[in-house]
Order: structure tokens, then sequence, then C-alpha cells
């Protein structure tokens, strides 16, 4: 599995379920080896790399002795680890971009920066994931917008420019496609050509953006206006700005860990919403038919993993949710499905 | 004789001069006096000696003599060691010949020494990291390799590790991609990153490679004996292992280290085992310990 997200029972050499004092002890021994310049090294770890090792344990060790880190970073690492084989290497490029993009900070990262706001963060994403929504109240923002103040997720974003709740961003081909961004009257003329298979956003801070769409001309010449009207920052999912008022919603619907996201859950959540394929259409440039498709489980329809895994992950985004538990939930629903046409 | 199980260890390392012999040699007599047969295989191709550390001057058999069909019967080259239960195969003498054999070759004289009646069959194969000198190290299911504390050594011990393994993995894929993905390892076109365990990369490229890989090392045990070694090196019985674990993902047992010795010259000039010679000797109450180990692990396999 290529990922780049750091495989902290890997570097401590330690199976999964390893308990404290099996971290404890891999991590006194592993520092020892290194840190006493043992002559067992040589030509096994050449000296260049011998810092980058001992900050890899540092962080590994940091991460796992705190259990609540240690939770959270474990539902990461499960949810890339649930896909799939790469075949080739046109593939594992395009996975590369994609988990760089999402996995581009570590929990390390946030500490840090900000030790509270790192406590705060994962208390946010929690309660974002445990969200018990009777009446959700969702914020839809329509062009312009001003960041909301009880965002915390947003004062790391600025804290930490490679935070993003967008799971795609900086790669070389968004540089390259980010066409002068700087330039806010050059902005309306720009037509963005959709050449561009990947799905890929450009996000750039403070400065007004294109945000060019990912898949086919579509959806933009359905909408064009907003395809280009400038934002301040966010991501898609606090760029929807509609309250929805609690008797808008008639069903409860219940989220929590154990909810496996199908289709038709995803559709739920989003009616219940009050959002529709056109509102996610227009905001993440995933066209309305691979919506549809995502909702109804055509998977013969759908195009290839990774941009499945992308359309997930701003859909969540779109809907409040925890894209990476979303992604996890319905690709593994998606394989059993198709093992089973298989048998 | 009922059901006996012949427990193989090959003596490597990479590097010469670095007691691979002698150890080999005081091992034997070690695990003979415990009262186990034993058979020691000299294949220290074109540096031969295990005859001459046993007294025997000019040995009237040779390996090379059932190489080349003069001796059909392996048993009749073995000379017995008067005093200990051992027998000795000595090695070819021939040295421009004996380099390497063929696959023929190879193949008659490997199922010969896996057929050897003895409780231990010792392999001394020689320095270096020829094709012939891995394929012997990897017929036994018992690697023991023998370094000294510095870094030539080690460097040379974590090659051949590496070198022995890529050989047998080659010699049991049969697809070409998977063959040429091991020789380019091999050749270090492909450089596996320092981060990333040899068993880890074939899985992630190719998981049938993996399985094939794995399956190796389920078959095949690694251990560690430190020569030369005083008592500040003794730590890397630790860190050797737990520095293989981690950046190749082989297990390897240490089993013990030796430490230096003047009598060891003695010893070899006397042309006499060195634990009988000197009994009282640290180095051979580790070697005896060492002997322990090995067989209180055979017991266990």
């Amino acid at each position: 599995m290529i990922s780049l997200m750091k495989n902290y029972y890997k570097i401590l050499d330690i199976p999964d379920n390893a308990d404290s004092s099996e971290i404890e002890k891999a991590y006194t021994k592993l520092k020892n080896l290194i840190t006493k310049n043992s002559v067992s090294l040589y030509s096994i770890l050449p000296s260049s790399e011998k810092e980058t090792f001992l900050r890899d344990i540092e962080e590994a060790y940091q991460t796992l002795k705190i259990p609540e880190r240690r939770s959270l970073y474990d539902l990461k690492l499960k949810g890339l680890a649930d896909s799939y084989r790469p075949e080739s290497a046109d593939q594992i490029s395009r996975q590369l971009t994609f988990e760089f993009a999402s996995e581009a900070f570590t929990f390390l990262d946030y500490t840090k920066k900000n030790e509270d706001i790192y406590i705060d963060a994962i208390d946010r994403i929690r309660s974002d994931y445990l969200l018990e929504s009777s009446g959700p109240s969702i914020k839809i923002i329509e062009g312009v917008q001003e960041k909301t103040e009880d965002n915390t997720l947003e004062d790391i974003d600025t804290a930490n420019p490679s935070i993003q709740t967008i799971p795609e961003r900086k790669t070389d081909a968004e540089d390259k496609n980010r066409v002068g961004s700087e330039d806010e009257k050059g902005l309306e003329k720009i037509s963005t050509p959709q050449e561009q298979a990947s799905s890929i956003e450009a996000i750039e801070k403070t400065e007004p953006v294109v945000i060019q769409s990912q898949n086919t001309g579509q959806v933009s010449s359905e909408v064009p206006e907003n395809t280009y009207s400038p934002q301040t920052t966010e991501t898609p999912a606090t760029s929807i700005q509609k309250e929805v008022s609690e008797n808008e919603c008639k069903d409860k619907i219940i989220i929590d860990e154990n909810s496996e996201f199908s289709g038709s859950f995803l559709k739920r959540i989003r009616e219940s919403m009050g959002i529709t394929i056109k509102d996610i259409a227009r905001i993440t440039k995933i066209s309305t038919a691979n919506i549809t498709n995502i909702e109804e489980e055509r998977y013969s329809d759908l195009p290839a993993l990774v941009y499945v895994k992308g359309y997930l992950a701003q859909i969540a985004k779109c809907l409040n949710l925890r894209s990476d538990i979303v992604v996890r939930s319905y690709l593994q629903r998606m394989n059993e499905s198709t093992e089973r046409k298989i048998r | 004789m009922e059901n006996r199980k012949r427990h193989i260890f090959a003596f490597g390392g990479g590097k010469g001069g670095i007691g691979k012999s002698f150890l080999s040699a005081n091992i034997a007599a070690s695990i003979s006096k415990k009262g186990y047969s034993v058979g020691l295989i000299d294949l220290d191709l074109g540096g031969a000696n295990q005859h001459t550390l046993f007294g025997i001057d000019r040995p009237e058999n040779t390996i090379d003599d059932f190489i080349e069909h003069r001796v059909e019967d392996f048993n009749e080259i073995l000379i017995s060691i008067p005093n200990y239960s051992i027998k000795v195969a000595a090695g070819v003498q021939n040295d421009l010949k004996a380099t390497n054999f063929n696959v023929g070759q190879k193949a008659r004289l490997f199922s010969a020494i896996k057929s050897l009646d003895f409780d231990f069959i010792i392999i001394d194969i020689g320095a270096g990291m020829s094709i012939s000198t891995l394929d012997t190290f990897n017929i036994a299911s018992n690697g023991v390799l023998i370094t000294y504390p510095e870094p030539t050594a080690l460097e040379n011990c974590y090659k051949f590790l590496k070198s022995s393994f890529l050989r047998e993995l080659r010699s049991r894929v049969k697809e070409k991609s998977y063959k040429e993905l091991v020789d380019n390892i091999y050749d270090g076109k492909i450089l596996i990153p320092t981060d990333v365990k040899i068993i880890e990369y074939f899985t992630s490229v190719y998981s049938e490679l993996g399985d094939i890989a794995l399956s190796i090392l389920g078959q095949h045990n690694y251990f560690l004996i430190l020569n030369n070694a005083q008592s500040e090196d003794m730590e890397l019985l630790e860190h050797i292992p737990l520095a293989i674990r981690r950046f190749y993902g082989f297990n390897i047992i240490p089993l013990g280290g030796v430490p230096i010795d003047d009598k060891v010259r003695e010893s070899i000039r006397q042309m006499r085992p060195f634990i009988d010679l000197f009994p009282e000797r640290e180095t051979t109450s580790r070697i005896e310990q060492i002997v322990e180990n090995i067989i209180n692990i055979s017991k266990r396999l």
C-alpha cells in the first residue's frame, strides 16, 4: 500500500495492538541503538539518515504513548489502509497526489504549533463525527465568506498552512492550473480548461482563487458564474451558506461510529440538510451524474477508485461529515459488493 | 538412530579471517563432547583447512574426489577424528578448480550432505559472496553469521545476509518479472529505501513475491556469533539483531560472544581444538555457552 502517511507502528516495529509497555520498550531500544552510535548500524543506516530516523521514532512515540492521540491516529491510518493495490505507475502517482493532499500534515504538526489548538481540534473532530443531528444546522455559504468564529479547525488552518479541510491541494498539477490567482480582475475572463482529469481544487489563503472543475465540463457550464466566484479561503463544506431550520428536517438521523455510510444513507443525510445534488455539484464540481451514481451505488458506472475516493471525501465535507470515515465505510461496502459479484 | 532429526548449521559471514573455521571446529568438538555425533563439512572453497585444525595433515580423500566422481559415496570421504564423535569431510585442495561448482555438481553434493546421518551437521563455508558460497549457506536451515565488532566485518555480514536471502529468493521464483526485480536489487540497480524492510518491499511490489520471501524466512533460522569481542562489545549482541530486524525484517538469534584470546594461535599451531587445550580460558566457556544455546534451540526446532 503506497501511503505517505507515516506508519508509527512500523517505525517502532511493533504490532498494531501493542500495549503501552511494548511501545515504551521498543522506543527506548531503538533510541538507544541510534543515540549510542552503535557500530551495528554501519552500512544499514547511513549516518545522514540517523537524524530523520530519530525524529520519526520520537514522533511515533509521542503520538502512540497518549491514548487519545493514538486512537485518533489509528482512525486516520485505517482510513487509508483499507484501500486498494495500485496497478500502474500512473495510478500510483494519482493516488500519491490525493494522499499527499489529504495527509500532508501529521498530528505532530498540530502539537508543534499549539498543544491547546490540537486538543480542541480533536474535540471538534470528535463531536463532528459523533454528531447526533436531530436537526442539523448547516451553514451554507454562497460566494465570499468570512470566517466563522467558533470554528477551531479554521484557527488551526491559519496556524498551520499545511492543514486544510480540503483533501486535494498543493500538487504540481495544481500549481500549473492555478492561473493568475493574484489578478482579481483577470479571474472573470479566465475560462477554465477542463483538461485536468484529476480532482483538484486550487485554494489560496486570503487570495481569491479559481476553483476548477475536476472531471467534466458539464458542471461548470451549468453554473458558470459560480465557478469563478472569488472566495476567501474555505472549504466546500463551509462555502455553502443556508440555515436549515429544525422543522425542515423531518427524520431524525443518528450518526455514530458504527454508521454505515451507504449511498442511501448519504442521500438521507443530504436531504435532511436540505441540500440538493445540484448544490453539491456546484460546490464540489463533481458531476450530478456521478453524485447520483454514488448515492444509488451504481458502482460499475463510477470512475476509477481514486476519483471515487476524492468525490466521497468532498461530498462528506459538504455534509459536515468526517471524510475519512465516510470514504472508508463506503469503499468497504463497495468492495464487499464487488466481491460478492465475483463469487 | 530412531527418527533422528539432522540439524544443519552453516557458518558464514562474508568476511575472511573472522574465525569461521576456528569457531566451527571448536563448536563441533564441544557438541561432540556432549554426546552427539557431528559431521563437519569443509566447504571453505579455496581455503579449506578443517582437517588441519584436527591434526590431519594430508586427507586421503576430499570433497573434490566426490565432485569428480572418483568417489561415489560421500560417506567414503569422511575422516573420523580420534577421541571425538566427529567425522570431517575435508575441503577441496585444488584451489583453481574449486571456486565454482556447476549446477549438477552442486545438486549432487548438497543432496549428499543433507542425507548424512549425524545429529548435527556443521558446514564451514568460505569467505566472500560467490554464488556457490551463498548457495552453500542456504542449504542449511540454520545459518550462523559470524562477525567481528568492526564496521568492515559488519558491512560484509549484512551484505552476506541480504545476498544469501536474495539468492535463495531468486532460485525459488519462476516468473520473469520477479526474477528481474530480485536481480536488480541484487545488483544494486534498485535500492530499497532504508525505512522499508526487504520483506515489506517485496510484498508491496508483488504480493506473491512477498509470500515466497516470507516462506524462506519461515524455513530458515538465523543466528549470530560475535567473535573477537571485548566486554564492551557485548551489547552488539543485542544491537545487531535489533538493527537487522528493524531495517531488514529478519529475526536473528544471538548465540553469544567470544573474546579475543592470544592462546587461539597456539591451539591452531598445535592442531588441536582450543576447548581441549585450554579448558580454563574464558573463550572455552563462551564457546560452551554457545553450544548449549545451539543444543537447546535445536531441541525446540
